[in-house]
């Protein structure tokens, strides 16, 4: 019975970084209508950038507080400028010019990462205490409760932004129709570029908490942007709601599959991020809060 | 395009005539040149694989290192651990590909556009991690060697590598010629018009669920094939060869050459091998060479969308004054929106 809910507690504890990133997605596609491959090495090289400020031989040595504060801001200011830069020249363009632009990106900030720190594998400390709260055999370790708690805390944030402010309103608006926003006196431009710096720092901030676990490295997101796509497809492609949901459902799904499925074992745990994009997509396209497109034939 | 010109001779001349230099380039080479020229061949064969699906179908695949690796993976094992030749492992290998593919291919019929991209960007992922589940069986991370070597006939008294040489010459230019003759009949058509416009297609009756699901699963298999070629090649197979950088690498390839034309793959794969060779010399740090290839995709997909095939073919045009008049055929592949 301990092991079933110390499962359940990892799994939704994972599931809230799964959502994290899936966020991250969920709001460029929402303000650009692409699907972001290049999400995960955006926070990885803004993780890189926490651990320069923070490590002591290697790096600066900073309080870590600094160093991530420091690194988000970089995040918000990297996924603005690449969205300004990279991105706008292509507005209008289609879907496979896109997939092709992000991956572009994905190649060249992943070998821009290894030039500028370094290949190797290095760590991060976690911001939150090690050991953990013991209830009656299930712990719930400190880094996990901070993690889940900083995350659920960002997202009300995040949800207060778009929903009670007017740089909000005018971000949803410039998402849902940059034409009558435009009219209507929006800066649709510079509402693309917040909406990224947002996404690429809640997707960095999901890299820093869950690098002490993997450690930092140039390929410490692979994974964690696989379980991310996952999360995304689960919630919907459009529902910041959804992607957290979808993140916790795909977390539990992953612990107890390798838990109780012994041909998955810890190696092939990814694939069940594979059946559930795979699963989802055939049986509800659209997820379990998206909406259905409409074809215009 | 489709003028009785082509029925003539004429214009595969260049087509002989680069065959049979090919062909001849083993008497001339030494053994590194020749060595270069086997991945420049395992890569067009890749890269055409993944033109026929996306390139001409629209449907865009991350996955393609996977189907190869499957390929290479089923090479390796069949001959190193099982003792097969390498020539009845060649089926083999297309055939386990291809069924995957066409596994992949029914549900693409759901899963079009950028969902389609996720579900083999998953594909590719997950990949490398099934040699390592499967260490016992597949040596893990630390790869397979395989001690045979694809050996030369006795009697033509070559030697292994020149005869390797000509035999992956040889698979390459017939999936060339299997390519442009499916892209220049009616089959190649409907390929081209569900690309294009997938309901229209299906409105002037062409059967798109089949179409699409053969388009898939004849990719994946021809990147299978290309995956045999790679364990010919090299004689050994790790998880670490079959990563998605592959799959980038060949859209990139894709891309670079031209999508959707014949000739692109080619100009691609000679790209992917020569440039990484030619970086360092012009001062570039090779650990930025992915760097490098990054910026140019998106520089490409800007300036370029054509890619080399493209642009050569509108300076052509251009040259001839003719530009204007000819209606050009759209270089750029569309996608229906996900």
């Amino acid at each position: 019975m301990e092991l079933v809910i110390q499962r359940l507690v990892d799994g939704t504890s994972n599931g809230f970084l799964y959502g994290a990133v899936a966020l991250a997605l969920v709001l460029i596609h929402r303000s650009t209508g692409l699907v972001n491959f290049a999400q995960g090495e955006m926070a990885m090289f803004s993780t890189f950038v926490v651990w320069k400020l923070a490590d002591e031989r290697l790096g600066f040595g900073l309080a870590l507080a600094v160093a991530i504060s420091a690194g988000l801001v970089f995040a918000f200011l990297l996924g603005a400028a690449l969205e300004r830069t990279v991105i706008r020249p292509f507005t209008g363009s289609g879907p496979l010019t896109l997939l092709i632009v992000t991956l572009g990106l994905y190649l060249a900030i992943n070998s821009l990462a290894g030039y500028v720190f370094t290949t190797d594998t290095e760590r991060l400390d976690s911001p939150f205490p090690s050991g953990g709260v013991d209830l009656g055999g299930v712990t719930i370790t400190y880094m996990e409760l901070g993690t889940v708690a900083v995350l659920l805390v960002v997202a009300l944030l995040i949800r207060q932004l778009f929903m009670g402010t007017k740089l909000g309103l005018g971000l949803r608006a410039a998402a849902m129709n940059p034409a009558s926003s435009r009219l209507a006196g929006i800066d649709v431009g510079r509402m693309m570029m917040i909406g990224w710096g947002l996404a690429s720092a809640i997707g960095a901030l999901a890299a820093i908490l869950v690098a002490p676990v993997v450690y930092v490295s140039t390929n410490m997101m692979a994974a964690l942007l696989l379980y991310g796509f996952a999360a995304a497809v689960v919630g919907g492609f459009d529902s910041p709601f959804g992607a957290l949901v979808g993140g916790v459902l795909v977390g539990l799904i992953q612990s107890l599959a390798a838990g109780y499925l012994p041909f998955i074992g810890t190696q092939l745990q990814l694939a069940t991020a594979f059946a559930v994009i795979l699963l989802v997509l055939l049986v509800r396209p659209q997820g379990l809060f998206g909406r259905v497109p409409v074809e215009r034939v | 395009m489709n003028t009785s010109a082509q029925r003539s001779i004429v214009p595969a001349l260049p087509w002989i005539v680069g065959f049979v230099l090919l062909f001849a380039a083993p008497f001339v080479l030494g053994v590194a040149g020749i060595r270069g020229l086997l991945q420049v061949l395992v890569l067009t064969v890749a890269v055409m694989s993944l033109n026929l699906l996306t390139g001409f179908n629209g449907q865009p695949s991350i996955g393609h290192s996977a189907f190869m690796g499957l390929g290479a993976y089923t090479t390796a094992l069949a001959v190193q651990s099982y003792g097969w030749s390498y020539w009845t492992a060649l089926p083999v290998a297309a055939l386990i590909a291809g069924a995957v593919g066409a596994g992949a291919g029914v549900p693409a019929l759901r899963i079009r556009g950028m969902n389609l991209a996720l579900v083999t960007i998953a594909l590719a992922l997950v990949f490398p991690q099934v040699p390592v589940r499967l260490t016992d069986w597949t040596g893990g991370t630390a790869g397979l060697t395989v001690d045979e070597s694809l050996e030369a006939p006795a009697a033509l008294g070559v030697s292994d590598v020149a005869w390797q040489y000509w035999v992956l010459l040889l698979i390459a230019a017939l999936v060339f010629l299997l390519i442009r003759n499916i892209v220049h009949g009616s089959l190649g058509r409907a390929v081209i018009a569900i690309r294009d416009q997938q309901v229209a297609a299906h409105t002037v009756g062409i059967n798109v669920r089949a179409v699409k699901v053969g388009v898939f699963a004849g990719s994946a298999a021809i990147a299978g094939v290309s995956g045999w070629m790679f364990t010919v090649a090299h004689q050994f197979v790790s998880p670490g060869d079959f990563t998605v950088l592959l799959s980038i690498n060949l859209l990139l390839g894709m891309a670079v050459g031209g999508s959707g034309t014949l000739v692109g793959p080619i100009m691609g794969a000679l790209f992917l091998y020569y440039v990484p060779e030619l970086l360092p010399e012009l001062g570039v740090d090779p650990q930025l060479t992915p760097a490098v290839y990054g910026v140019l995709l998106i520089l490409l997909a800007l300036f370029l969308p054509g890619g080399l095939a493209g642009g050569l073919r509108d300076l052509v045009r251009r040259l001839r004054g003719t530009a204007a008049k000819e209606e050009s055929i759209s270089p750029q592949p569309t996608l229906d929106a996900a």
